[in-house]
């Protein structure tokens, strides 16, 4: 994880450089004029605060305390590298408090002094004689606890044609937290046509995630309780996904666009979460230690095909009012179907400055494989509890502002030279989410553009 | 019974979406003040980000919006 951070800082330095010296150069050789694809590097600080409460927390069976908070800062800088080559960089890190994942092993004694973060030697499990043979498990913090660390980065290329009108791109992506760890490779294209009136996009993605299969504290044999006398082991700990996405943009009018999307990802590996539990209605349910010992964890599929279409339009109603419109249908083969509708009315208030009311409605069908706590039946093969994939509609509404004067933010005029140093906007935006099955959250979202 | 439901949404919009794409003509560059509209752009917000995130863990449903379409637990 240092090294592949260490590796993306040496990465931007020198890039920054690289687009610093070319700067310089042509200055002193100038040949043919050839508009850059991006003038300036342009740094984003992006924030965000997510606040989460409900009652249907899947470790405990789909009945438990899901308050889970989320702080999010991440760093975006794009760094023209050529008049045509653009270099992105983007890391963040995810820092979590999360009510539920305390409960992953509710029998554990916490140590004296706590628990290091980086020791991982209580999570890691292995087959012994069909039981699990590890665990040593002495401390809340092993399991994650309450505090988890999330980090995540990614580097994309992108070359566009001389024309303009052609663009390809690779991209490398990774994230790592306690007990899940993943990279990513991509590629993308995109060639504008008609006039530049007409755009294709394609971008493909593979993702492969490794994990650490870390059980309910029942299921230890550590712990000693009976549960996890002939319990099933998971014989699979990756999860590899891949992803193709096309979409197709059209200006309608001087006014109106419109861009149509379709996804196709396909999943496979471990699909399911191994310390989220099931409870059995033909099982009776046994009480230890005021936690209610399990019957077993969830069990999903080994594969899942998803394949989502959807169309964005946007309009510019007049210089005051302009409507950005978003829906979507999704279907899998776990049998969810759902669908997703999105708007947002930006008001320009001043030409520096807009406010946007936003709405978002979710409606979803569940799997298949889903039925609440104690519903399941120990003969079925596949069972979740897990209140993500239930039957329910979802309602997101709030306001969002930016401020991007022509000039930056304070006009922070630092130089004669038009590359100057620039505040150029400052967008924030809030939004409060309603499930109906009784989980709700705030979240708080802010990007703060540099460009210099 | 959903599943022809289903046919008949896709039926209207994909009437819909043609209808909307006879209606288009070539708009020159000069002409494209308007749509050149940070506010215009047809993909979400920076900021907008991390709700995508949000909502591809709490909802069984994602991908289509530019959004991550996997990687990553989101196992909270």
């Amino acid at each position: 994880m240092k090294n592949i951070s260490v590796l993306l800082v040496l990465m931007t330095c020198s890039a920054i450089l690289s687009a610093q010296e070319k700067k310089d150069s042509t200055v002193v050789e100038p040949t043919s004029y050839k508009k850059k694809v991006l003038d300036n590097i342009e740094l984003n600080f992006l924030y965000s605060n997510y606040v989460q409460n409900g009652n249907h927390g899947a470790v405990t069976g789909g009945a438990g305390d899901e308050h889970l908070t989320d702080n999010t800062p991440a760093i975006l800088i794009s760094i023209p590298i050529s008049a045509d080559e653009i270099l992105s960089i983007d890391f963040g890190v995810d820092l979590t408090t999360s009510a539920s994942t305390d409960q992953i092993n509710p029998f554990a004694v916490a140590p004296i002094g706590g628990d290091d973060d980086d020791d991982k030697s209580g999570n890691t499990s292995s087959k012994t004689s069909g039981m699990i043979a590890t665990s040593a498990s002495t401390g809340g913090g092993d399991d994650g606890a309450t505090a988890h660390k999330r980090s995540h980065g990614a580097a994309t290329y992108t070359k566009t044609s001389d024309n303009r009108t052609f663009t390809w791109g690779v991209d490398g992506a990774f994230s790592s937290e306690k007990g899940y760890r993943s990279k990513g490779f991509g590629a993308l294209m995109r060639k504008s046509f008609n006039d530049e009136n007409s755009e294709v996009n394609l971008n493909a993605k593979a993702y492969f995630d490794n994990i650490d299969l870390i059980y309910p504290g029942e299921f230890r044999v550590s712990e000693g309780l009976f549960p996890s006398i002939g319990f099933k082991l998971l014989d699979v700990n990756h999860r590899n996904s891949f992803s193709s996405e096309f979409s197709f943009s059209q200006v309608l009018n001087k006014r109106m666009q419109i861009s149509l999307n379709a996804d196709l990802i396909y999943q496979e590996g471990l699909l399911s979460t191994n310390y989220q539990r099931i409870y059995f209605k033909d099982k009776p349910i046994i009480t230890y230690k005021n936690s209610e010992l399990a019957h077993d964890i969830e069990r999903l599929p080994g594969s899942r095909l998803k394949y989502p279409f959807s169309v964005r339009i946007n309009y510019y109603v007049s210089d005051v009012v302009l409507l950005r419109t978003f829906y979507r249908h999704y279907s899998d083969d776990w049998g969810v179907s759902a669908n997703t509708y999105d708007i947002q009315i930006p008001l320009k208030i001043s030409p520096s400055f807009t406010m946007y009311p936003m709405f978002r409605h979710h409606s979803q069908l569940q799997a298949r494989y889903f039925a609440p706590k104690s519903q399941h039946l120990s003969t079925e093969l596949f069972y979740t509890s897990d209140y993500d994939l239930s039957t329910f509609n979802s309602s997101q509404y709030g306001m969002g502002f930016t401020i991007a004067p022509p000039l930056g933010i304070f006009n922070l005029d630092t130089s004669n030279d038009r590359k100057r140093f620039r505040f150029k906007s400052f967008d924030i935006r809030y939004n409060y989410y309603s499930r109906t099955d009784g989980l709700d959250a705030n979240i708080l979202s802010l990007n703060a553009q540099f460009s210099f | 019974m959903k599943q022809i439901k289903q046919i008949k949404q896709t039926i209207v919009l994909a009437l819909l979406i043609g209808f909307i794409m006879t209606s288009c003509n070539t708009v020159k560059a000069y002409e494209r003040i308007k749509l050149n509209d940070k506010e215009m752009a047809l993909v979400p917000k920076l900021s907008a980000r991390f709700e995508l995130q949000f909502h591809t863990y709490r909802e069984a449903a994602s991908g289509a919006n530019g959004g991550k379409t996997g990687g990553g637990c989101g196992c909270n």
